[in-house]
């Protein structure tokens, strides 16, 4: 075998990757369109409802604090059966003062949990203050995240079964109209809510747990160990842990809360490559276990928990491919055998994967958007800085290492709204 | 909760219409390649540059003979003033993806990565010696094929994407025609334009033009149709699109 052979080998190898994820995509995406819903619950009204803690982490939040505990106040949910603990994680700014007063104005409703000590971070924090909690459901809801009304039901009732261990709700950005990169997100979180999380909801795969709008059982969380403080991806790392633990985790595409997404490109790349790192963190942890398939899970749980946890690996994956079919083309591979691999990764594999274009144009149309999907193929250049940032993120050593003995920092995306705690009046 | 029902009446139409575009755009190759002939010996006509054009055969079986027409340029060696030009062009570029503001990052990263392929090409001709494995006619001639592969295989790619959708019979029809017709005049301009380009700078623009502004853009283009015509009504699209519509 040459060298040139042996390049178009691997080359191959990462064009079957790539084509792996294009089937995903075409499989989610017809299901989303044909499938049967499955929505367990959520149109209940009349029911026992459990006791609930609803818990914002917060670190320097005064910008949208306010907002958020403003809504949750404002939630249909038996008053007595819940209440909301802002989680003051070392702020330096306002978000204390703010939490105190709304504590004060709503006593037993908001009783505020403030950490001066111990590990930073979102998991070390609710590891703190859900160990401080009696109640049976806890909700986690990131601080800049506006929850309607009805949402507290809505993700509490997949609870009634027994055998869920975490429920996850979609996340609606609120703030689309204020850029390209904004609208582009939009697209993008329709294609991943509306259509694969759905999906696999359907499909009884493994849908994410998200610690921005969810749900933990309090029994499922001790029964895996509670939050790991050491995970950059808190809502990673509990969605495997308890799919291994024989949990289910739930989806609720009807349960939507609105979130603020990054309005420049600088802030995009800097929550990408943290999701890609704590992503990648729970690769290198879950993957082998998976593959050694536990006897409670379906093959097509393994595959498709496999492609979710390699997802942000890919991007290095593709670069390697476009790196292959550049060294092959000035090799001058034979033309005949050439020009299929080398049209393959230069067109199909790369920014014309269709698959994806596919699945965010149909989630879109059923969101019932219409003029935002003429937008669709500007999303080729939100995903060329998609594949860099996070190829640069997963090939960087933090995306591998464990953390040290001081833990993830806190990460945060920067806030928009306006700030001195009246945001939520 | 928004979805389709997915019925033997829509899978039968969306497989028939996939067939029949697919049918009709392969018979129609050989015509489509004839009239790329006359339009590339006109624009070249109209453009100053005073060569013919020669044709490639490719055969579907014994069915089907097409003829893909090329212009006869020649793509130089790199000289030492192409390396210099292109060299200070790709410098250019660079440092305008520097100078860009940071809310045009992804064009920043697109020159970035341009640049990046050009200077591979750059590197290449600088220790290479002749001769280049892809001369000009058999790249354009190349380009031209996998155009029209790309042509014919419009219908099925919109069978799975487009089809399926509850648009009227007219409308699933104008956008294969729309996407078709664009590319079928866009590839022989493309196709021309590289072949100019090559023929001006030499084989030093061709990697780029082969990996950036190849096939790429016929991808984007029928991107760009295919995103405007999810955007036309249909019955599955909710009307109401307020809170609890997204569902």
């Amino acid at each position: 075998m040459t060298l040139a052979d042996g390049l178009a080998l691997a080359l191959w190898v990462v064009v079957a990757v790539l084509i792996t994820y294009t089937i995903r995509h075409y499989v989610f995406t017809l299901n989303r369109v044909f499938g049967r819903f499955r929505q367990p619950y959520v149109d209940i009204g009349i029911a026992d409802w459990p006791t609930v803690a609803v818990f914002v982490p917060a670190h320097n939040e005064e910008k949208v604090i306010g907002g958020m505990l403003e809504a949750l106040l404002a939630a249909d949910y038996p008053a007595e059966r819940f209440h909301i603990v802002p989680i003051d994680d070392r702020s330096t700014d306002g978000t204390g003062g703010i939490v105190e007063r709304y504590a004060r104005e709503h006593p037993g409703r908001v009783r505020p949990y403030v950490r001066t000590e111990g590990k930073p971070g979102k998991a070390a924090a609710l590891r703190d203050a859900t160990s401080r909690s009696e109640a049976e459901i806890f909700l986690v809801f990131d601080a800049d995240y506006l929850p309607g009304p009805n949402l507290l039901r809505q993700l509490v009732a997949p609870f009634f079964d027994p055998e869920v261990g975490a429920v996850m709700g979609r996340v609606i950005p609120h703030n689309l109209n204020r850029s390209l990169l904004t609208r582009l997100l939009d697209l993008e979180r329709a294609g991943g809510y509306q259509v694969d999380q759905q999906a696999r909801m359907n499909l009884r795969l493994i849908p994410q747990y998200g610690g921005t709008v969810g749900g933990v059982r309090r029994s499922a969380l001790l029964d895996v160990g509670d939050w790991d403080e050491d995970s950059l991806t808190e809502d990673t790392d509990m969605t495997f842990r308890m799919v291994l633990r024989g949990w289910e985790v739930v989806y609720q595409n009807r349960s939507e809360c609105y979130e603020e997404v990054p309005e420049n490109w600088p802030t995009r790349i800097r929550q990408i490559q943290r999701w890609a790192r704590g992503h990648n963190q729970c690769l290198r942890r879950y993957a082998w276990t998976l593959l050694k398939s536990p006897r409670h899970l379906r093959f097509a749980q393994v595959i498709d928990g496999l492609l979710l946890l390699g997802v942000f690996a890919v991007a290095p994956v593709l670069l390697v491919g476009w790196a292959l079919a550049t060294a092959l083309y000035f090799m001058g591979y034979p033309i005949e055998q050439g020009l299929l691999i080398l049209f393959a990764v230069a067109s199909y594999s790369t920014l014309g994967n269709f698959a994806a274009f596919f699945e965010v144009g149909t989630a879109a149309r059923l969101d019932g958007s219409r003029n935002r999907i003429r937008l669709l193929p500007f999303l080729s250049f939100g995903f060329l800085v998609n594949l860099l940032a996070v190829s640069r993120a997963t090939l960087s050593r933090r995306s591998w290492r464990a953390p040290g003995a001081h833990g993830p920092d806190w990460q945060k995306t920067e806030r928009y709204r306006g700030g001195n705690g009246e945001n939520g009046r | 909760m928004v979805q389709l029902e997915w019925t033997g009446r829509r899978a039968i139409r969306a497989v028939f219409l996939s067939l029949l575009g697919f049918l009709t755009v392969v018979s129609g190759l050989p015509v489509l390649g004839r009239t790329w002939g006359r339009l590339e010996t006109w624009v070249l006509g109209q453009s100053g540059v005073s060569v013919g054009i020669d044709w490639h055969s490719i055969g579907i079986g014994s069915v089907l003979q097409i003829r893909v027409p090329y212009p006869l340029l020649e793509g130089p060696w790199p000289s030492t003033s192409h390396w210099l030009i292109v060299g200070g062009g790709t410098a250019a570029l660079l440092l305008a993806s520097f100078l860009l503001p940071m809310r045009f990052l992804p064009a920043r990263y697109f020159l970035r990565f341009v640049a990046a392929v050009q200077s591979v090409a750059l590197v290449y001709f600088a220790f290479a010696t002749p001769p280049f494995p892809y001369p000009l006619p058999g790249y354009i001639g190349g380009l031209m094929t996998v155009g029209m592969a790309i042509l014919a295989l419009v219908p099925i790619a919109l069978g799975f994407g487009f089809y399926i959708f509850d648009h009227s019979l007219p409308r699933q029809i104008l956008l294969t025609v729309m996407i078709v017709g664009h590319l079928a005049i866009l590839l022989p301009l493309q196709g021309l334009v590289h072949a100019i380009l090559i023929n001006r700078f030499s084989l030093l623009v061709q990697p780029t033009l082969f990996f950036v502004f190849g096939v790429l853009v016929e991808v984007l283009v029928f991107v760009g149709f295919y995103g405007w015509a999810m955007s036309w009504g249909g019955s599955e699209i909710p009307q109401d699109v307020g809170t609890g519509a997204r569902l």
